[in-house]
């Protein structure tokens, strides 16, 4: 019997705080308000946007939100050549199609298993580790998974084994293996593809962010890291965007950080973590969800910004109202219906903003946090003096 | 007479569509309008839509059913069931018309009078039609004779069948027999050389190559409109990749006309082509050698320990299948046999497909040994584009029977059938064995037959002996929805709800590479016509025979609804979605994530309603275990059967040409339109009215012949023909074209139905009445194909053709 392991499917443990959409119906939504007749997800979808797969959802849930409010006079443009509707959303649906946008980035695309045998003899895996008739004996063979087993089972065994396995990889000369961009999932899927179907699928971590924060202090991971720098550290952010990426491919950076990290630990007087059942994947899901949000918006970059992009020409200048709306009836919302708020906004805006010769007001993930921020204190919030803008043109 | 709105309505309806389907106007829509029990037009009340599955053949087609108030008016396809994708073939569009069908059995029928005859049937309420069958049974079983018991069903995957095969086991029989075998030789090849007894799955998507030796791909295949969705994928879903389809066959089929190429053979010789392929293959070093020698035995000579050599493969086909030999044989060129088998080996995913015709004619085993050594040479085994096996479907298992001396006693008996044992191992089911049992009362006598939804005494390639042994048996039951040729002979009918009536939960259908669990709800409130399904039938027979505990449902959703808690403890597949969902689901279970869009098991259930039900889209290729589960765990080049069929074939003596027969005796080869396969749809007008789309022939039996055997006998088109046989005699209107080749008379198998209703009874005639009873030597089949029978002209029925009514 083979099937795929019960992997990470967080929904059901998401913490409070994270207000996240649910990226079930965001799934349904991305095909029934069409986006899937211009982009694919890895490869699913259709060709005349990116794939959102593999280009535009790398990030936050500003990164993904600015660039979808970026694309959006191409994306009319578009829409209106092939004679479909733009999106308007209700409801809940854009924090519903955000989440899942942001939840691609969780899952891994299937790795290469010839790329992984390839690894399976570069990285020496195989000077050790057995599979089939092949291999070495010394440390445990591997093609005794389940067909179906998550890549973070196997990484949470990788990670296990690391004790054990680094000395005995250096009194054998050789250099501990390190994997690069893809290389973990294309040995994983090697492994995978030699495993037993009839094997037991062992692995049923639902991936618990609240159980992976409270993993996260008593491992004592949070000695060393923080999430967006919310406390001291001495190993780097785990909010950085240069660690952001699949979960398995967060997997293989911490696998290379082992080294490094095990030296840090023992200076502290501490062993590095082992993880047994669930942790990992637990682990994860806290960091994954944690980086959703991203830094915390900059009320005045947004009150900057307002300027800047001349919104006080239509909205008044402490969004009062004048030619459009008065900003006045976001105080209160969530950064999602703002933001909704603003995409079903964008077609009047457009017209009008063309009338007056006003460009299209472009965001990057700070200035779109930065804005939301404002709109959702309603101008309360006086800001301190302005300080020397980090941006001000658009991109 | 006063002509209201609706009447007029309904007679222009009529008036339109009878002309257009070839039947005096108006006849056809009055009479439906007319016998509906409610008024059709205009329907009243809301609109609604509801998700069913059509049971119209074994396709397992969703459907989407638009209500107007209480009544049906219109079945589409569900869009995101992934069988059909919101496609719908005609015959699935006529089970409306099977709903309101005028001559629906009005509810629990007894017979009171002589057999043969509806008139000699009295309706009894169901309680005591139950109670007394329940009594019956239970006697039987009290008395120590379980085995007595014959359950003769459809192959179906609906519940109603799978409780009813439940229903026989836990009463202790071991006589489980199925009428239809239009998946058993391919099943025993695939068994034969797979160690796998199922229907094997042609991924045509992914095909480039697809070599069809007589299959029915584009009619009749396993699921159609799943086959033909498949079809048009190989044939241009791929930018700049066109599948090839080259269909090997004596009579141009539907399949044949849409094919890049018809290689019309000689009847009969559609094996011996595949083997010649298949030589030519290892002749000239075209085949798979890296795959041969790891995953294949008995490609070349063996020594066995006694020191005897075992023939391979290799030297069979050396001997049996030489260039020349086949050619003379097929009576086609060395020149066309080299081409094909050199496109065949070159293109990147070649498929060969065997010879299946449709629910009732299962083709030769030799066809299907012979795709079967076609796509083992080329490595495309359990491979994209090659051929597949289906995975389990992971629903809940049901409780074990319970423990009993007398039901154990009985399930050890032998089968009265032999199937399994004997002259033909092979064999599931043998009807025909049955019915002589029957009659010979051996190995033991059968007590009580249940019939569900099967007609052996219209679809059997052995009618008349199944009419004498159902004579013979005390107690015969049929479960039917329409009065069919058997009920007609039975004690009891219990009219069986139309599946737009009932809840159902059908596994998945044979020839869908992934497991699929379709669920289905009941569009009308109640069932018509005094209606029950046959799940809930079996439910209420088990307690009245004192089998509660085999059967501890309340009733079937509480069943349906503990079935499919094993879907989601399988932790695997989502709910049926958009074409964006399956792509979605088939890489995160490649990459090893499970994200199935429920979380509980009520969420499951509940949107399984709303969607149409599970599946799980990914396929993991390469999974040997699995799909080879011989001895050696190797594919086995079955040389030894290869040699034997060789052996047996007519023209193995003298192959150098067509035998010689008598003018006007020609081979019968028997084909199923879509419309009536299976021998079911010629109750319905609608599918009367589209019988063939090729030769435009409607309400009537045609036969096909080749101008050289037509004027060898002084018949023209149109003319009546009276085909005979040893068997029997029927008659047919002519239709001489190029459609077949010279020395073979084509007759299609559904219609000449004794009952079926006002649209059915006595309309066209049935060949299987010809047949002459041989079998499949290897296979233990009855062979369709081996009749001869002989062609006269004779002065027809004083009834216009449809195309001269249209004149």
């Amino acid at each position: 019997m083979r099937g795929p392991v019960l992997a990470a499917l967080l929904l059901a443990a998401l913490p409070a705080a994270a207000d996240l959409g649910d990226p079930v119906k965001g799934q349904a939504l991305f095909v029934s308000k069409g986006c899937v007749h211009c982009h694919a997800v890895r490869g699913a979808g259709g060709r005349i946007g990116p794939d959102l797969g593999r280009t535009a959802t790398k990030g936050s849930f500003y990164e993904i939100a600015s660039a979808m409010w970026n694309h959006s006079l191409a994306m009319d443009e578009k829409m209106q050549e092939f004679r479909l509707m733009r999106p308007v959303f209700k409801g809940n649906e854009l924090a519903d199609l955000l989440a899942f946008l942001y939840f691609l980035n969780y899952f891994d695309e299937p790795g290469d298993p010839k790329a992984g045998k390839v690894l399976f003899l570069e990285k020496h895996c195989i000077q050790c580790h057995s599979v089939g008739k092949l291999g070495g004996n010394a440390g445990p063979r591997l093609d005794t998974l389940s067909r179906g087993t998550s890549p973070l089972r196997i990484a949470q065994d990788l990670w296990n084994h690391g004790p054990v396995m680094i000395p005995a990889v250096k009194r054998m000369g050789l250099d501990v293996p390190k994997f690069q961009g893809n290389e973990i999932l294309d040995l994983f899927a090697y492994l995978r593809s030699q495993g037993h179907r009839e094997a037991t699928r062992d692995f049923r971590s639902s991936g618990d962010a609240v159980r992976g924060h409270g993993l996260f202090t008593s491992k004592g991971c949070v000695r060393c890291h923080t999430v967006f720098g919310r406390d001291a550290v001495i190993g780097p952010d785990l909010g950085r965007a240069d660690l952001r990426g699949s979960v398995t491919q967060l997997a293989g950076r911490m696998w290379n950080h082992w080294p490094a990290m095990s030296e840090a630990m023992g200076a502290l007087g501490m062993s590095p973590p082992i993880f047994k059942g669930e942790d990992l994947a637990d682990v994860f899901a806290y960091l994954f969800v944690s980086r959703y949000e991203g830094a915390p918006g900059d009320l005045r970059r947004g009150l900057r910004l307002y300027q800047d992009r001349k919104c006080a020409s239509c909205h008044g200048e402490a969004g009062g109202g004048g030619a459009a709306t008065a900003l006045g009836k976001a105080t209160g919302e969530s950064k999602e219906q703002i933001l909704q708020r603003m995409w079903n906004a964008a077609p009047r805006m457009w017209a009008r903003m063309g009338a007056a010769h006003i460009a299209w007001p472009r965001f990057d993930a700070d200035d779109l946090s930065g804005v939301v921020a404002l709109l959702a204190d309603g101008w309360k919030s006086p800001p301190a003096p302005q300080e020397a803008p980090r941006k001000t043109a658009p991109r | 007479m006063s002509l209201d709105r609706r009447h007029f309505v309904g007679i222009g309806l009529g008036a339109a569509a009878g002309s257009a389907l070839g039947v005096p106007a108006g006849r056809l829509f009055s009479e439906i309008l007319s016998s509906a029990n409610n008024s059709v037009y205009p329907a009243r009340g809301k609109e609604g839509h509801c998700l069913s599955v059509c049971s119209m053949c074994p396709g397992g087609c969703g459907l989407r059913v638009r209500k107007i108030g209480s009544r049906v008016v219109k079945l589409d396809g569900n869009p995101l069931h992934p069988v059909n994708a919101g496609r719908l073939c005609p015959k699935g569009q006529a089970g409306l018309q099977a709903l309101y069908h005028p001559d629906r059995i009005p509810g629990p029928l007894r017979r009171v009078g002589a057999r043969g005859s509806l008139a000699s049937f009295e309706k009894v309420p169901w309680e005591r039609a139950l109670e007394e069958i329940g009594g019956k049974l239970k006697a039987l079983r009290a008395d120590g004779r379980p085995e007595s018991l014959v359950l003769l069903r459809r192959n179906g995957t609906d519940l109603g069948t799978r409780l009813a095969r439940r229903f026989a086991e836990a009463f202790g029989s071991p006589n489980d027999v199925s009428l239809d075998r239009g998946d058993e030789a391919a099943a025993i090849a695939l068994q034969l050389g797979q160690g796998v007894r199922a229907t094997p799955v042609y991924d045509l998507p992914s095909a480039d190559y697809v070599l069809s030796l007589g299959g029915a791909l584009l009619e009749t295949w396993n699921s159609p409109v799943h086959t033909m969705r498949a079809y048009g994928a190989f044939r241009q879903a791929r930018t700049g990749r066109r599948g090839k389809l080259v269909q090997v066959e004596p009579r141009l089929s539907g399949t044949g006309a849409s094919a890049d190429e018809w290689i019309a053979v000689r009847p009969g010789t559609e094996a011996t082509f595949g083997f010649g392929i298949a030589a030519v293959l290892l002749a000239e070093g075209l085949y798979d050698k890296e795959f041969a020698v790891d995953r294949t035995i008995g490609l070349e000579d063996r020594r066995e320990a006694g020191g005897a050599v075992r023939p391979g493969l290799r030297s069979v086909l050396e001997k049996h299948y030489g260039l020349e030999k086949v050619a003379a044989e097929t009576g086609i060129s060395v020149n066309v046999i080299l081409r094909i088998a050199r496109e065949f080996a070159a293109a990147r995913r070649s498929l060969a497909v065997g010879s299946r015709l449709g629910p009732l004619l299962p083709g030769h085993l030799s066809e299907h040994l012979a795709a079967h050594t076609l796509n083992a040479l080329v490595g495309n085994l359990d491979q994209p584009g090659g051929l597949l096996l289906s995975d389990d479907v992971p629903l809940a298992p049901w409780p074990a029977l319970p423990a009993g001396p007398a039901a154990a006693s009985g399930r050890r008996q032998p089968r009265l059938d032999s199937a399994g044992r004997g002259d033909f191992p092979l064999l599931a089911s043998d009807p025909e064995q049955l019915a002589e049992a029957i009659l010979a009362g051996a190995p033991y006598r059968a007590e009580a037959l249940l019939i569900l939804g099967a007609d052996p005494l219209l679809t059997s390639a052995a009618c008349d002996r199944f009419k004498a042994a159902i004579e013979k048996v005390p107690l015969v039951v049929s479960f039917a929805t329409l009065p069919d040729d058997t009920s007609l002979h039975a004690d009891w009918i219990l009219p069986e709800a139309h599946f737009l009536e009932r809840w159902d939960l059908l596994t998945t259908p044979p020839g869908i590479p992934y497991p699929a669990v379709s669920l289905s709800r009941p569009a009308l409130e109640k069932p018509l016509r005094d209606a029950r399904p046959a799940a809930e039938i079996f439910l209420d027979l088990s307690r009245r025979v004192g089998l509660e505990s085999a059967f501890p449902w309340k009733d079937l959703p509480a069943l349906l609804r503990s079935e499919m808690d094993g879907l989601f403890s399988a932790r695997r597949g989502a709910l049926m979605g958009t074409p964006f969902d399956e792509a979605w689901i088939r890489m995160m279970e490649g990459a090893g994530w499970w994200v199935p869009g429920y979380r509980s098991s009520d969420e499951l259930w509940q949107k399984a309603q709303e969607t149409g039900g599970w599946w799980d889209p990914f396929y993991d290729h390469g999974d040997w275990k699995r799909v080879v589960r011989t001895p050696s765990g190797r594919f086995e080049f079955r040389a030894d059967v290869v040699a034997q069929l060789a052996s047996a074939r007519p023209d193995e003596a003298s192959p150098a040409a067509e035998p010689a027969r008598p003018p006007g005796s020609l081979r019968l080869l028997l084909f199923e339109p879509l419309s009536i396969s299976g021998g079911t749809g010629a109750e319905l007008p609608f599918l009367q009215g589209l019988l063939d789309p090729g030769e435009e022939e409607r309400w009537e039996t045609w036969a096909e012949l080749h101008p050289e055997s037509a004027s060898a006998i002084g018949v023209k088109d149109r003319d009546w023909v009276r085909i005979s046989s040893p068997r029997g005699s029927i008659d047919a209107r002519a239709r001489v074209g190029h459609r077949v080749v010279a020395g073979v008379v084509a007759i299609p198998v559904g219609l000449g139905k004794a009952e079926g209703g006002r649209w059915a009874k006595g309309i066209g005639s049935n060949p299987l009445r010809l047949v002459s009873g041989a079998r499949d030597r290897a296979s233990g089949l009855p062979d369709f194909g081996a009749t001869t029978v002989r062609v006269a002209r004779v002065s027809g029925p004083k009834r216009a053709s449809s195309s001269e009514r249209r004149a």
